[in-house]
């Protein structure tokens, strides 16, 4: 049994020691091949990191918060994060989500309709402090008691008897990191309270005025993104040399001499991937360029600074990093007059141009933003492309990415492909709008300090995982090979390492890729296949 | 007796006030960046898709389904679909406690009718013998009666419910408890006075009709009395609890859930929006270089000293 020491939602503050240890053997089961498995111990922190570090609330660090050494120090942070969300609740400050966040602060019946929905909490044998609610009580009961007029009896009466202190804040803190933002609980809650959206608001109030955020997402990722260009460091002279290495591994790999385009003035379309898939998996920019020439499609790269890494990590913990990042865009599409800008296959970066920075834009900067996937089901259906759907037969299923999906409704697009070009695609269950998150949504795909990368292959992952294996269970023998198709970099990254924690290639076969690699495997020009059977 | 009647007459007041404040504050909030979620009950794909499906999509008109959205609605708030869906066990105290709710309110307003219409002497209360006086009577004791009943069964339920489902008691507070059993008292003592005075409603009837006349008369039967307090109480006591969610409901599904509408340029979001960039931040943290507007804030590079 993991060991909860909480007997009510005050003991949060209350309790000195770490509130909860982990029992892997309480999460929940998997199918065959993985019905006996027996998960490793989730790895423990370093004595030296617990004594520096804050680990009170389940033993994980995230964010790396460094303990306060004195008193005052304590005391300094406790009244920096009032102040904050002081600020978090002001008209001026937090104009950006004030609404929603008024509402779900204050109309919250505790029906606890969300919780079953927390592929989180659930993964984790109903774990209290990971149920959608929970973190939000405590923030709601915080406000009541110390922002909101009342007196002390109200506070009892109301249930806003917590004790705001140091452990207070920086456990809440860890803790809006242990929620992916996948917001599955908003969408069945009935009054339409939305957690995932107060958990990136307590990450907001922490990024924003005690400058705490996790470091692959501030200081390794969006500053380092403003500073030079890509949140993986990457700057223009370098990726040009990327894109080159890119243009001669394509011809090595299919024949075709394609020049990808770059910064070419008046095109229709800006395309703009997440920098990662030119690290990581560089055959989904190959595979979009060999779409587009041979669709005869006028689009262009950049290789300016802000231009070609469409990442935003801003979107998952700071309104001005989000903005800042999402007008270098802006700023890149209008030098090179394109019509419109396309998304790569990301969805978070898909969510943070299209429709969340619509309310920052005005005037000239207000330029067409579309997704990638119905521009390439457009194109699989011109005809322009001869394709082989027996190319692609074998197993394939597809993962939905939250923020493409969930949140903003592009559904159809890259099914109608699947079920096109792959004989053998069959939906995850559930699937659409209501599909579970890959686990990794919110940055924890990027997140790899100290020990959360156990966290989240052991945890956060693991009912995708489940997903993954029921949908395969008919074929999950090793030896016929399974594709998991995911449109999404991040999500991508996940299963990366997912996938590897639970050794899937040799064990059921499974590997996954984006849909570009699938379209461009199948198609009758290409006469090798695209698809390198490997766990990358 | 007059102090019953005043105190009536504050009662609905304050609820009044309470209920427009919050409105009014939830409405005058200013424009927020779009957080909607699909299913999007207005767009034409039941399955969740979005305008976003189509390539150009920016070019397109952008269609809205009212029914759709008007019968997501209904099926919400009658039918507590969301409950039924995520949360059976729930649903199976909370769907009567709330359609009870929803007829006791109907029966309220049914009763303000009746009065009306015996002022303007179309009906006579309780005696009539017209279709229109026979309809409105059979109907408030259907939906009276019937309302209570349902009401008080759920509560019962509900209170039960959350005392032993360890999953409602880690987070329970007195509020939540003191709201069900307010309301299970308040229907009792309105069971008490139907079976006192207050048959097929005639005593409400009548107290409404002292309302509107300033007819401060006395009242004989005690149970009614507690019930015109308990009521009374009740209105002032809803605004300050989570309750405020039956009216919380319109803006969160039609203001965030479903609020999809794009900002194109000249429109009236842009001109929000420009409103908004010219608000003052004060945030703290170094990178955010606080003490400009948002739009300062947001063309500011915070890496560029350090280049």
């Amino acid at each position: 049994m993991s060991d909860n020491k909480m007997k009510s939602v005050k003991d949060f503050s209350k309790i000195q020691e770490q509130i909860t240890e982990l029992d892997p053997s309480e999460f929940i089961k998997l199918p065959p091949p993985y019905d006996d498995w027996v998960d490793p111990p989730m790895k423990e922190l370093t004595e030296d990191q617990k004594n520096r570090l804050e680990h009170s609330l389940d033993g994980f660090s995230g964010i790396a918060i460094p303990k306060p050494e004195t008193e005052e120090e304590k005391q300094e942070l406790v009244a920096k994060f009032l102040s904050g969300l002081k600020k978090l609740l002001s008209k001026e400050d937090n104009w950006i989500l004030l609404q929603p966040l008024l509402l779900s602060m204050e109309n919250c019946v505790k029906c606890q309709s969300c919780s079953d929905e927390c592929p989180v909490y659930i993964a984790s044998g109903k774990e209290e402090i990971y149920r959608p609610i929970f973190r939000g009580e405590i923030l709601r009961r915080i406000i009541n008691k110390y922002l909101k007029p009342g007196g002390k009896f109200y506070h009892k009466f109301s249930g806003s008897d917590i004790d705001l202190n140091w452990e207070t804040v920086a456990r809440l803190a860890e803790l809006s990191y242990r929620c992916t933002l996948c917001r599955r609980c908003a969408q069945a809650c009935p009054i339409g309270v939305d957690n995932g959206l107060i958990s990136r608001e307590i990450r907001k109030l922490m990024s924003q005025e005690l400058g705490l955020a996790a470091e692959e997402l501030h200081k390794s990722g969006s500053m380092k993104q403003l500073a030079t260009g890509s949140s993986t460091g990457t700057n223009p002279t370098a990726m040009l040399d990327i894109v080159e290495f890119i243009e001669e591994d394509l011809k090595d790999m299919t024949g075709l001499d394609i020049k990808m385009p770059l910064d070419k003035e008046d095109a229709d379309i800006l395309l703009i991937h997440n920098f990662g898939e030119f690290l990581s998996w560089p055959e989904n920019i190959m595979a979009f360029a060999i779409i587009f020439e041979k669709a005869g499609i006028n689009w262009t790269m950049s290789s300016q600074m802000g231009g070609y890494d469409s990442v935003n990590y801003g979107l998952w913990y700071d309104d001005a990093q989000l903005a800042r990042v999402a007008l270098e865009h802006i700023r890149i599409a209008k030098e090179l007059n394109v019509n419109r800008i396309v998304m790569g296959e990301c969805g978070h970066a898909h969510k943070a141009l299209m429709p969340v920075a619509d309310r920052i834009l005005i005037d000239e900067n207000i330029i067409p933003r579309e997704s990638a996937y119905p521009i390439l089901e457009e194109i699989v259906f011109s005809g322009k492309i001869k394709f082989d759907p027996n190319k692609n037969d074998f197993p394939v299923t597809l993962h939905d990415p939250c923020n493409a999906v969930r949140a903003m409704g592009i559904v159809k697009p890259q099914r109608k492909i699947l079920r096109y070009l792959c004989p053998q695609f069959r939906e995850m269950v559930p699937h659409g709008v209501h599909n579970y998150c890959c686990g990794g949504g919110s940055g924890f795909a990027i997140m790899q300090g100290k020990n959360f990368p156990d966290w989240r292959n052991g945890l956060s992952f693991r009912m995708k995982f489940k997903q993954i294996l029921d949908a395969f269970q008919d074929k999950i023998e090793p030896s016929t090979y399974k594709y998991v198709c995911s449109p999404c970099s991040n999500c991508k990254g996940t299963f990366r390492d997912g996938l590897t924690y639970y050794n899937a290639f040799d064990k059921a076969g499974i590997i996954y890729g984006g849909l570009v690699e699938l379209i461009v495997n199948a198609m009758v020009d290409i006469e090798k296949p695209f698809i390198e059977w490997e766990l990358k | 007796m007059i102090l019953l009647y005043l105190f009536t007459y504050f009662s609905l007041f304050v609820f009044i006030v309470l209920v427009f404040s919050k409105i009014i504050k939830y409405s005058s909030a200013p424009v927020h960046v779009r957080w909607e979620l699909y299913p999007v009950a207005h767009e034409k794909n039941k399955y969740g898709g979005s305008y976003y499906e189509e390539p150009k999509w920016w070019k397109n008109e952008i269609k809205k389904s009212h029914i759709a959205e008007f019968w997501a609605m209904f099926e919400e708030i009658i039918f507590l679909k969301g409950v039924y869906i995520h949360n059976r066990k729930l649903w199976y105290f909370s769907f009567p406690f709330h359609l009870g709710l929803y007829l006791i309110v109907a029966t309220f307003f049914l009763i303000v009718i009746s009065v009306l219409f015996d002022l303007a002497s179309l009906v006579v209360l309780n005696t009539d013998t017209l279709f229109v006086g026979i309809l409105l009577n059979n109907v408030i004791n259907i939906f009276g009666y019937g309302g209570l009943v349902l009401t008080c069964l759920g509560c019962i339920g509900l209170i039960f419910q959350r005392a032993t489902d360890k999953k409602f008691k880690f987070y329970n507070s007195a509020m939540d408890f003191t709201n069900l059993y307010f309301i299970l008292i308040l229907g009792v003592v309105v069971f008490i006075t139907l079976v006192n005075s207050n048959t097929g409603f005639i005593e409400s009837k009548i107290f409404v009709k002292n309302l509107f006349t300033l007819n401060f008369a006395a009242i004989n039967d005690v149970s009614f009395i507690i019930h015109v307090i308990l009521l009374s109480l009740f209105f002032l006591y809803f605004p300050i609890t989570r309750m405020m969610h039956l009216f919380a409901k319109y803006f969160t599904y039609h203001k965030v859930r479903w609020e999809d509408e794009p900002n194109v340029k000249g429109g009236k979001l842009e001109k929000k929006i420009k409103e908004a960039l010219n608000f003052g931040v004060s945030w703290s943290a170094p990178h955010i270089q606080t003490g400009k507007t948002w739009a300062e804030v947001a063309t500011t590079n915070p890496t560029e000293e350090k280049k």
